[in-house]
């Protein structure tokens, strides 16, 4: 067992919320030598909450799991790590994963294709290049519907906040600021692509850096030519440019 | 248009089948003091070809005039029709016997006897008619042959709707997950992979048995159900937890096959799977009154029901009810204070529609 004496194992977090399916890949694992198991979680909010305290080079991440699915943990991850997708069959998925070339298991697997999976998982590593967990959520998500829910990490702490809760959302950076129900939630994602994933019936881009959700509009008051402030409910006011006062025409 | 006319093979042997009464018209006629037999054909055959297409025209009244609608009616047209067909053959023949080259020289100088002319018009009535009895009896093999392709494919339409459901029964994410579990637990726990592999093999046998049965014992189906859920809970462990609430005196009682398990299979996926504590599927076979009740409850999930939601599954299970037993059972569901229940109640008449069907 030379690999043992390798100095610095692989470090991996397991997470399915079977717990017959974590058994099987930890005594995979641990036959494997040059690995270190640093946590098994059970579901996605341990599994975020584990990535951000151990920072482990490999996730070997389950697809269905009950409150976040493997994707949505991806999409609260904010550390570099290579993604192992373990699945069952799910045929959407697969189109993806086939598309964009992300590695996958199909269980049940053998040790030897787990085995396969991570020397390219460590590969990806130390060239420094595993595509970042939220482009790669996006990547191969298959299409579903419009975001019923966003996802915001605190700390280790993930919100789950129900699209219709929104008032709006504002771009700040390379982040965005989300308000709902007297809160402030900042999330690292562009405000364009939050407009892909939302519902165009409800959320209107009303200004380069704005997201409105039309159903929180009171009124809108002229501000100066050519710009507009939107009253919300709650007495915000977010400004209104004349391309986003076209498109809440258009809604209207 | 006629169909005939549209196929040239079909002309050809029509207007074949008109040279015997070639033959005929022309020994009548020299019955009938015709002077020769090249003569007596000269005259028959310009006449009987004009009769020929005359009377493909009993297409179009014998359609407008099916028998089931009233066979007086579509008898005295046809009737009418055929003394006015008579009456034109007798006008040609006129006409014809008048030509000079056909020679014909009788005590009425050139022309008809009386006798010529009766045998024209009773000759033009009876192969009209004649042409009338044979479209409809073409029509009504027609339409038989019609029948019974129709029941045929909803023959098969039945059969394929069967096969789908069979086939979503095997659903390939509780297979592959049971193998999965199965292997996990060979290492840890082998009596336990043992029995799981007997169980999901029961069950794979069971759901293969029931196929193009329409019925079957009420027992069957819970003990089906029962394997499932034996395989699931070696996937979900202790988040899996099953209650029953089962009158023994149902297991009798007969019910199509599969009706419960897509309710259990949504109880877990739906429900149970959802959950990061899991939750309690609840059987439920019992009697109502003389009708028979089969249910599931089971938990919401931890965010209500929003992923997608067991709707396919529910549609399905009402389109096999509708189609198999009419108005006699249905299914409803309703979630309510954290527990989705589903119930499909069997009307009495259908409780007792027992296996002799089968057999």
């Amino acid at each position: 067992m030379s690999r043992q004496a390798d100095p610095t194992p692989l470090e991996v977090i397991i997470v399915d919320d079977e717990e017959p399916a974590r058994r099987l890949l930890r005594e995979y694992l641990n036959e494997l030598g040059s690995v270190r198991i640093v946590a098994e979680c059970a579901n996605g909010f341990e599994a975020v909450r584990a990535v951000q305290e151990h920072d482990p080079d490999v996730l070997l991440l389950d697809i269905q799991m009950p409150k976040l699915d493997g994707f949505e943990v991806l999409e609260l991850i904010e550390r570099e790590v290579a993604v192992v997708f373990v699945t069952a069959f799910d045929e959407h998925a697969l189109r993806a994963f086939e598309v964009h070339a992300v590695d996958y298991l199909l269980k049940p697997f053998s040790a030897e294709r787990l085995a396969q999976a991570l020397e390219r998982a460590q590969a990806r590593v130390a060239e420094g290049s595993p595509p970042a967990p939220q482009e790669l959520a996006d990547d191969a998500r298959p299409e579903r519907g419009p975001l019923e829910r966003l996802l915001v990490r605190d700390g280790a702490e993930v919100h789950v906040i129900p699209a219709e809760d929104v008032d709006y959302i504002e771009a700040d950076d390379d982040a965005v600021v989300i308000h709902a129900a007297g809160r402030r939630h900042r999330k690292l994602q562009r405000l364009a692509e939050l407009e892909d994933r939302l519902d165009p019936e409800r959320f209107v881009r009303v200004h380069r850096s704005y997201l409105l959700n039309v159903d929180r509009l009171r009124k809108l008051e002229l501000y100066a030519k050519d710009s507009r402030l939107a009253i919300l409910a709650d007495g915000a006011r977010i400004p209104v440019s004349r391309a986003g006062y076209a498109r809440l025409r258009e809604r209207m | 248009m006629h169909p005939i006319l549209g196929d040239r093979r079909a002309l050809r042997l029509y207007l074949m089948a008109w040279l015997p009464i070639v033959a005929l018209l022309a020994a009548l006629l020299r019955l009938a003091g015709w002077p020769d037999w090249p003569r007596a054909l000269a005259f028959a055959v310009p006449l009987l070809a004009a009769d020929a297409f005359l009377c493909l025209a009993a297409w179009y009244p014998c359609r407008a005039l099916p028998l089931s609608e009233g066979v007086p009616r579509a008898l005295l047209a046809h009737l009418g029709t055929a003394a006015l067909v008579g009456f034109a053959i007798t006008a040609g023949g006129a006409a014809l016997a008048k030509v000079p080259i056909l020679g014909l020289r009788n005590r009425a100088g050139a022309g008809l006897t009386p006798s010529q002319a009766g045998l024209l018009a009773a000759v033009g009535m009876l192969l009209y008619l004649l042409s009338v009895a044979v479209h409809y009896l073409l029509a009504a093999v027609a339409s038989s042959r019609e029948a019974e392709k129709r029941a045929l494919e909803a023959e098969v339409t039945a059969r394929q709707a069967q096969l789908e459901t069979l086939k979503a029964q095997v659903n390939p994410h509780f297979l592959f997950n049971s193998l999965n579990s199965i292997a996990a637990l060979a290492g840890s726990e082998p009596a336990t992979a043992r029995s799981v592999c007997v169980e999901l093999a029961g069950f794979l046998r069971g759901t293969l048995g029931v196929g193009g049965r329409r019925w079957h014992p009420v027992a069957e189906e819970l003990e089906l159900v029962r394997r499932y859920l034996h395989v699931e809970q070696a996937r979900l462990g202790e988040r899996l937890r099953v209650e029953e609430e089962i009158d023994a005196a149902v297991g009798g009682d007969s019910m199509p096959p599969l009706l419960l398990l897509p309710l259990v299979e949504n109880a877990i996926k739906h429900g149970v799977a959802q959950r990061l504590d899991g939750g309690t599927v609840r059987l439920i076979a019992k009697r109502r009154g003389d009708a028979l009740v089969l249910g599931v409850d089971s938990p919401l999930a931890d965010d209500g029901p929003a992923k997608g939601g067991p709707g396919v599954g529910l549609a399905n299970i009402r389109r096999r009810l509708r189609a198999e037993l009419g108005d006699g059972a249905s299914l409803s569901t309703a979630a309510k204070d954290g527990v989705y229940r589903a119930r499909i109640v069997l009307g009495p008449g259908e409780r007792h529609r027992d296996r002799r069907e089968e057999e």
